[in-house]
This record gives C-alpha cells, structure tokens and sequence, in this order.
C-alpha cells in the first residue's frame, strides 16, 4: 500500500514539470554549433566550389566511406578555383561514423560536418549521397 | 674493395662508388633530387650534403667517390641545418599546391619536407608566378612554379636519349625547363621524364587528375605492344587500369618505357569494343556462338591465321584446335635465322658493332634503340635509315639490293657484333653469312612464342581461301586486310566460315561470320616470350570484358580435318613504295584510344629523298588514293617512296606523289 501511494506521489510530481522531449519534427531541439553531424560540400565567396578534388577526406576516413574521383576543370565553365575539381563526390552515410577526419584533412575547408542529424529513409541506397546532395546550393 | 665508415657503420664498397650508394649498402637513406642512379652526378640540389671528417666543409654525396678509411656522417647538427636549409630555399617559389598535383604522395618535396625540412617557411615576400598546367603534347604537362631545377629530366634527354627534347631556357632566377623553338615534345620516350622529376613538374595528360597513389594497387606485369616485352607496374584503381610505371628488369627495358608502351591503355573502355559473341550480325550467347563453331570447325578443312598476339598457352591451344595455323599476317616471315645463335638486349649493350639490316628499332621496339644510340660503330643497310639518333654508316642499297649490300660487309675484325634484323625480305642466307648472332625484332608482340608453338606452315593460307580449298578460317588477333601486303579481300570472302576473335569491330569482323570478343592485354594471364627468347609472365589486373583466348580454346575439340596441300607462299618484292613501321601505326588498341590521337597526327605522312622535289611540308595525293603530307629524308635511298604501316589501304607496289593544295 504504501508502495502504491509514493509512486502515484512520483507521477504526480513529475505532471507538474514541463515535458522532457519535444514535439519532433514540428519542433527541434536546438544542437551545438560544431556537433558533427551530416556533412555539406562548401561554395567559396564566388560561388565556386570548394573542393579540389585531392582525396585527402578520403585518405584520412577511418572507415572508408568517401569515394573521390578527380578531373580536370572545362575551360571557360569552371565547377572550382584552380585546374582541378572532383567530378564524383560520394559518402555512405550509413558506414560514416562522424568522427570529422575528413573535415580535419581538408585544405580547402570543402567538407564540413554540420549540427544537422535527421538520416531518415526506409532505402538504402538513399543513404548513399552525390555531389547533388552534398554541394550547397549557390547564393 | 675500399672500406669506410657511414655513421659508425663500416661497408666495403666497390672503387669509384659514390657515398649516396655506400650509404644505401649501409642501410643509410641520403636525400636525393638531382641524383639518379642511371644518370651521370651533377650536385645540383645540394640535398645529400654529407659531413666528410677531416674535411672542412659539407661535401655532396652524390659527386664524392669513396676513399679508404673515409669517415661520413649523415645526421651531425651541420648536416641537418644543411637540409634545412636547403629545403627552405627550394620551397621558397614552390606554389605548394599539393592537393591539386599529380605527383602528390609520391613526391619526393613531400616526403623530404617532412623527414628532414623546416616546419615553416621564414620567407615574406611573395612568390614568383610561372607559367602553369603548360600543355607538351603528346604526352607531358610541365608546371614551371614546381620544379626545383634538378635537372634530371635534361641529362636524361641528354645523356640516354640524346635528343634534347627538353632543355634549361633562361638563367639565374628566371630558368626553366622547356621544349626550345617548338610547343610539343616531339620524342618516342616523353613518359620516362614523369617518373623521373621527383616533383610535380612534368606530368603525364593521359594520367592527370584520374587518381592519387594511394588508391592504386600496383602489379608487375609486362608490356605486349612490341616484341621487347618491358616489365611494367600497373597501377589499377576501381577496377580500371590508370597507368604504367617502369618496373626495371635489365636483361629487357634496362629501366625505361616507350611512350606507346607506356600510354596505349586508354583503349580498353573505348566504346566500340565488342562485348557479346555474334553469329552473322546477330548478338547470341556464348554457348551458342561456341557451338556454332565447333560445327564450323567440323564441316570442312580448317585453318589459322594470327596467334602472334596471344599468350604461349593460347598459341598453343589455337595451333591444336585449327591443326593448320600460320601467324605470320604482316610483312615478317621469318621469326628465328636457322643455325644462327640468338642474341639478346643485353648483348646490344656490350657490342662493338651492331648491323642493322633495313630495320628501324626505334619505330619497331623503342626500348631497344636507346641501347644502340649510344654506340660507336653503327652500320646501318637498307634503302630507309633504321638509325634516326646517333651516328650510324649508312649503306644505302636499293630495296631489292639489301642482301647483296650484305655480302659487301666484313665483320671480321669485330669481336662482338650483333645484327639486328626484322625478319621482311629473303635475307635469311645473307645474314647467315656475316656470322654474327641475330637479334630478330618482331612485326607482332609475341612472334617468338607462337613461332616456337609450331603456329607456321609451309603455304600460304590466304591463296588457299583464294582457291575456296579452305570450309572454316579462324583469324585470332588478326587483321589481313590492314597488315597483309597484297589485297586480300575476295580471298576472304571466299571463305565459307570465317571466325574472327578480336577486342575491335574491324574490316574483317564485317566480313566474318562467327565474332568472338576477346580478353584484352592486362586482361588475361599468360606467358609471352620476347626477341631474345626470355618467357615471362604477363598478369590480368583488370577484369575481362569477353573470354580469353586460351578460355575459348579450352571450351572446343580440335578440327576434324586441318586444311592440307596448300599452294606456296608468295613474295612480295619489287616496287618504289616501302611500307614501313611507325610506332602509332599499331591495331585496335591505338586506332581506338581516344588518348593518342594527338600522337597519331604523326601518322599520315610521306617520306622521300630530297632529289624527288617536294618540299616538305607538301601536301601530295598518294596513287590518287590518299593525302599525306611530305617529311624530306636525305638518308632514303633516292627512288624510294616510304609511308607509315597500315595506315594507307590499297596502294599498290609503286607510288605516285601528286602535289595539292590541301582542302
């Protein structure tokens, strides 16, 4: 009996308290700024883009999840500033662990993890995303 | 033998070793740039500065012989402040645009920077802007922000190729490297320098950006575009071949690749390639297409042509299967000089005097040459010069007079002479009579090893068709149409079978009735036997697109009946117009690279003897048949005509040059 009456005491304590989780995704909670989350290919200030193509993300991943192939910038209609830029940019999200090594290894501060968290599909393949998913949009 | 000490260390060395070498007995890595092994010293980097006791100042290892009782030391206080030093003035004007160079994790700045240089650079000023991504073509791209002026690539145009394709322009602060008085390259062996610059100055177009040396994995395998048979490393990455470095073996390429050797890979994923067997234009499934041979193969006589292309295996596979088979389906008809001793590439690099009978090695096997080039005594017989760097005695004779020109040398007083000779012409008793042993060059890459599978007979094959005494002819790798000298095509469709396996749709897979898409080089394992006789091993790095050849051996029963009584094989000589080889005339896999086109521009010329008239530069009409443009010769014999191998159809025996304006 006695039982019974603290833990209706417990109940009724926390009723008064406000809620514990938010109302997602109507609401989101906000993260740290440099929270690792899902990662962006950065433009620089002429809209370029900023990765070179140099691999380096790639060589410094611990798992292997980024697939960088390189080529040479068309004359005249450049994708990057300089004579390189990579023509497939590809991270398995699934396989990535976060850890931001590729942002560390970046010489042109290209790739860059960003609070945004929501990894959400029902398909696999969807989790293997391109440039057209990484690269952000021009201003 | 001198022995001295390497930090503490004592080593016994050869005399006249050099301390960067002692050091590398002793387990001691000195720094290097301008330092090659196989190019002459030049202590013009400044990066093996050694501490020499009882010597006062730091010395170059790379120019300072061993000494008795000398003692070095490699990491003293004064050594490293030296390398610092150096490495500091080197990367004051480097752009240090690691992440966009080629040469970036394989760069010797790189890895010195990190083992042995400053962390920062105490330079403020800005650095000086040069010319970049500057186009060489064919092959090279040069990056003058990146070089350290080492000048290997100079002495090795230098001093092993002797031609100065790449030179210093300028001086002091403002010099380069550089092609001087012309934009492209204009040499067979670009690629080497690549390799050679251990910085990211000088850089291959086929290569650029396609990958990072981590990513590779590396196979030695050879190289099967000539008869040489290089050692090479191919360098895979997802799946597709990216490049070809030098994998030295010194009984064969000595340590260097052609640039056909090393850049004709680009044809591999090129668009045409066959990918499903066909059965009279129809695409149909391996099962069926092999039935549809084996039935071929047992309704009639059976014979072969090709096979100089193949691994020793499938040669002999394809010999068993067809019973009657001939490789030869070009201009070469002898691959051995009966009861004569065979020499090989290292022999050319110890003779006194070297023949060469109407043959051009540098067109025919380009590593070959640079093991001639260099030689004092040369003689050179033949209506075309087959020495086109270095000095040679020419014998010109008429194209019909090479073995009586022959006759006319004394080799006598030679003590070790080596002829060197393609196997074109009745020359086989002519050459036996100069005593001397034979290094054969070869039309197609694996001549010796189909040669020494049996795949000869006595006919000729092709007149057999002609005759409609042949029911099935198998042509695997071959094309007669382009290489065979006479015009065989109502030859071949005569026939009432024909098999082609092959990577390409050509001429004859049009003709063909069954076509068999095959395994591709670095596609297929199997062994290769080279002009000296060596067999070795080629590896399959990539995947297959197709069977290999031995695969669709192996899946057949031989011919029920080998064609036999064939009529005699004919001769072709007489004729003003010399078919000769050029390095970029080859088959399928330089027709179709994409890559090479700028070094099959070369192609479409004529050669002739100045007192002919025509300027060069000339537009002219071959026979009414074909333009090409005239390259003036002093060294033809004057009546002659040359143009390049297979790359001009129907012309005939005789030519005749029409000057034109061009369209």
């Amino acid at each position: 009996m006695g039982g019974l009456v603290k833990g209706l005491a417990t109940t009724l304590k926390y009723l008064r308290r406000p809620r514990a989780t938010v109302d997602y995704p109507a609401k989101e909670r906000p993260y740290p700024e440099r929270f690792r989350g899902l990662h962006i290919l950065d433009r620089d200030a002429e809209g370029l883009e900023r990765c070179v193509g140099c691999e380096l993300c790639a060589a410094a991943c611990p798992v292997h999840c980024i697939t960088v192939e390189a080529a040479e910038n068309p004359v005249g209609a450049p994708y990057s500033a300089g004579e390189r830029y990579a023509w497939r940019y590809e991270i398995d999200l699934l396989r990535c662990i976060f850890c931001g090594y590729c942002e560390e290894a970046c010489p042109e501060d290209a790739i860059q993890l960003t609070p945004r968290h929501d990894l959400l599909s029902n398909k696999r393949e969807d989790f293997l995303v391109g440039k057209d998913w990484l690269t952000v949009p021009r201003q | 033998m001198i022995t001295l000490t390497i930090d503490g260390k004592t080593v016994s060395v050869e005399p006249g070793t050099l301390l960067v070498e002692a050091a590398r007995a002793a387990g001691r890595d000195i720094p290097v740039y301008c330092y090659h092994p196989k190019l002459a010293p030049a202590g013009a980097c400044r990066m093996c500065l050694v501490e020499i006791e009882k010597m006062p100042k730091l010395q170059t290892a790379c120019t300072t012989p061993v000494s008795e009782g000398m003692a070095v030391h490699t990491t003293t206080a004064r050594v490293k402040e030296a390398q610092h030093g150096v490495l500091e003035l080197l990367l004051i004007n480097h752009p240090l645009d690691c992440p966009i160079c080629d040469k970036g994790g394989e760069c010797d700045l790189q890895d010195f920077t990190l083992r042995y240089g400053p962390p920062s650079s105490r330079f403020l000023d800005g650095k000086i802007h040069r010319k970049k991504a500057l186009d060489c073509p064919p092959f090279l791209v040069i990056d003058e922000e990146r070089c350290i002026l080492c000048q290997r690539c100079v002495r090795y145009e230098d001093e092993i190729l002797h031609e100065r394709n790449i030179v210093l322009i300028e001086r002091g602060s403002h010099m380069t490297i550089g092609t001087e008085g012309r934009d492209d390259y204009g040499g067979y062996y670009s690629g080497n320098n690549t390799e050679l610059c251990p910085v990211g100055a000088l850089t291959s177009r086929p290569y650029r950006f396609k990958s990072r040396p981590w990513d590779l994995k590396m196979t030695p395998t050879i190289c099967t575009q000539c008869s040489l048979h290089c050692n090479v490393r191919a360098d895979v990455r997802h799946g597709d071949l990216m490049r070809l470095m030098i994998h030295d073996n010194p009984q064969v390429d000595g340590g260097w690749l052609c640039d056909r050797g090393r850049y004709a890979i680009g044809d591999a994923k090129a668009a045409e390639r066959l990918s499903h067997p066909l059965v009279r234009g129809g695409e149909v499934s391996w099962d069926i297409a092999l039935a549809e041979v084996q039935n071929a193969l047992e309704a009639g006589p059976v014979a072969g042509l090709g096979g100089g292309r193949l691994t020793n295996e499938a040669a002999a596979a394809f010999k068993q299967i067809c019973g009657t088979v001939d490789w030869r389906v070009g201009r070469q008809t002898y691959a051995r000089v009966p009861g004569v001793a065979e020499a090989t590439p290292s022999d050319l690099s110890e003779a006194d005097v070297i023949v060469l009978v109407d043959t051009c090695p540098m067109e025919e096997a380009p590593i070959l040459d640079l093991r001639i080039r260099h030689h004092k005594r040369v003689i050179d017989v033949g209506p075309v010069p087959g020495m086109r760097v270095g000095p040679a005695e020419r014998v010109v004779c008429a194209p019909d007079g090479v073995a009586e020109a022959l006759r006319g040398l004394d080799l006598s007083a030679a003590k070790h002479p080596v002829v060197v000779w393609n196997g074109r012409g009745e020359l086989v008793e002519a050459i036996r009579a100069l005593g001397a042993p034979v290094l054969m060059v070869h039309e197609v890459a694996n001549a010796r090893g189909a040669h020494d599978a049996g795949l000869e007979t006595e006919g000729d094959i092709l007149a057999a068709c002609a005759e409609g005494k042949i029911h099935t002819l198998w042509l695997a790798g071959a094309n007669p149409l382009r290489s065979y000298p006479a015009d065989v095509r109502a030859a071949l469709e005569k026939v009432p079978v024909l098999i082609v396996s092959d990577l390409y749709p050509t001429e004859v897979t049009e003709l063909a009735t069954i076509v068999l898409p095959v395994a591709g080089p670095f596609e297929r394992a199997g062994t290769f036997t080279n002009l000296g006789g060596l067999t070795q091993t080629a590896a399959a790095v990539v995947a297959p697109r197709g069977l290999s050849d031995e695969r669709i051996f192996q899946r057949l029963r031989p011919a029920a009946q080998p064609a036999k009584d064939l009529p005699a094989r004919r001769s072709f000589q007489g004729g003003n117009l010399l078919v000769r080889p050029h390095l970029w005339s080859g088959g399928g896999n330089t027709r179709f690279d994409r890559t090479l086109e700028a070094a099959r521009t070369a192609l479409a010329t004529v050669r002739v003897h100045p007192s002919q008239g025509l300027a060069a530069g000339t537009h002219v009409m071959i026979n009414d048949v074909h333009e090409a443009v005239v390259a003036v010769d002093p060294g033809l014999h004057p009546a002659v005509v040359v143009v390049p191998d297979r790359t001009f159809a129907g012309l005939g025996a005789d030519a005749r040059l029409r000057a034109v304006v061009p369209a």
